[in-house]
């Protein structure tokens, strides 16, 4: 019974650490100084390093999916559809989360090995014994730079993902060009566009607070930084497919089921 | 500058590593804090940086309790001090001239000529402006250690420099360069407190010890004090150093 009230108050400490991380994180923004220069070398590591895994992955998720819907929609005599139901997989729910989850697992699991080698080898003590500010100058700048970059990539995802549909389905299957983008158009309704949208900026949000907080409160070496590395992903992945469904469920709830 | 530790007890987890422990110094002092490995000497220096909080009493600095204080209360406080860790704690992501330079960067507004000419001043000081655009990451242990002496040195008017065992791992020679950099940093009004494990350091640097063991400081007077004291826990960390004494 002692070990259970130990792990909750533990839990629930944990938790209140990482909610004040985040919001001072969020809020440094609004206070000077500013490390404009911290947050564009941030900016390209996350968006500039992450994005030809992103195009690749996006690439072929969109090949897949349209190989696959294509192929069950031509034994129901529904091929016209496969332009939009592969739109709307990809623009409202596939998408974000495939960029995210390589987001999650290249630039967020970078963030948590750093800063936890940055913790482990003094340099955020270093920077505490001058006066700054860490999680302004290292922190902020990671979270503000997953928060601008992942939309872009999830766009940049959705784009290419897209024209893999497309190859797949006029190429391979030979349906028409104009149907597949007539089909496309259609679904570009600010419900889908809005789903769309939005998840990447909490999914970026979510996976820099996260990576940030577990490199952060790295503890014990070389074991301490691998295990705040893996947790960092794994939390990051089961919040992002966590959050994806109830973000769809407000959606659906708002907006209602499209006609 | 006073520092007061009035009755600090710290824990990790379930160990206690500094047990009620008091003890009053100025900044002018030279200080040596010396005990086995995991005794929570550079805990102490941690504390007094505030980079660790004790579990209770109180830490005074010209009477102003720090235990209490919010980090951003705590930046005009650890300003008075510059310390320098164990492994130089440099910027691994920035060269030799970066790192130095990091806090002229942030504190003042010297143009890039002055900040070149400081830097380039400080290495020379130290014996490194060789390495000037090299990445910590080419450095020998003792170069890496004097660079981050000349980074400390960067701090503006530093009260107090703290050093937390500035010679462990070093040879003989590089150990001894780091010794006379201490002395020649250290004067009437500036002082500093050592930590460490090799009573020759400790002997050729300061002139008070303090001696801590199983949470607690067992000795704490001068040099002569500490040389003949019969204090047996004492004695045992002195080992060899006990027949070198009665020579």
């Amino acid at each position: 019974m002692e070990n259970i009230n130990r792990t909750i108050k533990l839990t629930i400490s944990e938790l209140q650490n990482f909610y004040l991380l985040v919001l001072q994180s969020v809020s440094n923004l609004f206070k000077r100084p500013v490390y404009l220069r911290d947050l564009i070398e941030q900016m390209d590591y996350t968006g500039a390093g992450t994005m030809i895994i992103i195009i690749l992955v996006a690439l072929f998720v969109g090949m897949a999916l349209s190989l696959q819907i294509a192929a069950e929609f031509s034994v129901l005599g529904m091929q016209m559809y496969t332009g939009r139901v592969v739109g709307i997989s990809i623009i409202s729910e596939i998408g974000p989360v495939a960029a995210a989850l390589v987001f999650a697992g290249r630039a967020g699991s970078g963030m948590a090995s750093e800063l936890g080698t940055l913790v482990l080898r003094h340099q955020v003590d270093t920077l505490r014994v001058f006066g700054i500010d860490p999680v302004k100058k290292l922190i902020t700048p990671r979270v503000i730079g997953s928060i601008l970059m992942l939309p872009a990539l999830t766009i940049i995802a959705d784009m290419v993902s897209l024209l893999g549909a497309y190859y797949i389905v006029t190429v391979v299957n030979n349906q028409s060009s104009t149907v597949y983008w007539d089909s496309i158009r259609l679904i570009l309704i600010p419900q889908y566009i809005f789903s769309g949208t939005i998840k990447p900026f909490i999914f970026g949000l979510l996976i820099s607070s996260i990576s940030c907080y577990t490199g952060f409160t790295t503890k014990g070496g070389a074991v301490g930084l691998k295990s705040s590395t893996t947790r960092a992903f794994v939390l990051s992945t089961i919040l992002i497919i966590f959050c994806d469904f109830i973000i769809t469920k407000i959606i659906l709830f708002t907006f209602g089921y499209p006609v | 500058m006073n520092i007061v530790f009035d009755k600090i007890c710290f824990s990790r987890g379930n160990r206690l590593i500094l047990n009620n422990i008091s003890f009053h110094i100025n900044n002018s002092e030279t200080i040596a804090i010396l005990g086995g490995s995991g005794e929570g000497k550079t805990t102490i220096l941690r504390l007094l940086m505030r980079l660790l909080k004790p579990d209770s009493g109180k830490i005074l600095i010209d009477d102003e309790d720090i235990t209490t204080k919010t980090e951003e209360q705590l930046r005009p406080i650890r300003r008075k001090f510059t310390i320098v860790f164990q492994d130089g704690a440099l910027f691994d992501s920035l060269t030799v001239k970066e790192n130095v330079a990091f806090y002229m960067r942030e504190y003042t507004h010297m143009s890039e000529e002055e900040i070149d000419n400081n830097v380039r001043k400080l290495l020379g000081f130290v014996g490194v402006e060789h390495a000037i655009n090299l990445m910590p990451e080419e450095l020998s242990g003792g170069m890496q250690r004097r660079v981050a002496i000349a980074r400390a040195l960067a701090v503006q008017k530093p009260l107090m420099f703290l050093y937390d065992e500035p010679t462990s791992d070093l040879d003989p020679f590089n150990a001894a360069r780091i010794r006379e950099l201490i002395l020649n940093l250290s004067n009437s009004k500036r002082g500093f407190i050592v930590v460490t494990h090799e009573i020759l350091d400790a002997l050729k640097l300061a002139r008070r010890f303090m001696f801590l063991k199983g949470g607690s400081i067992l000795f704490d007077g001068n040099k002569q004090q500490f040389l003949h004291s019969d204090l047996k826990e004492l004695r045992t960390f002195l080992g060899d150093w006990n027949e070198e004494i009665k020579k």
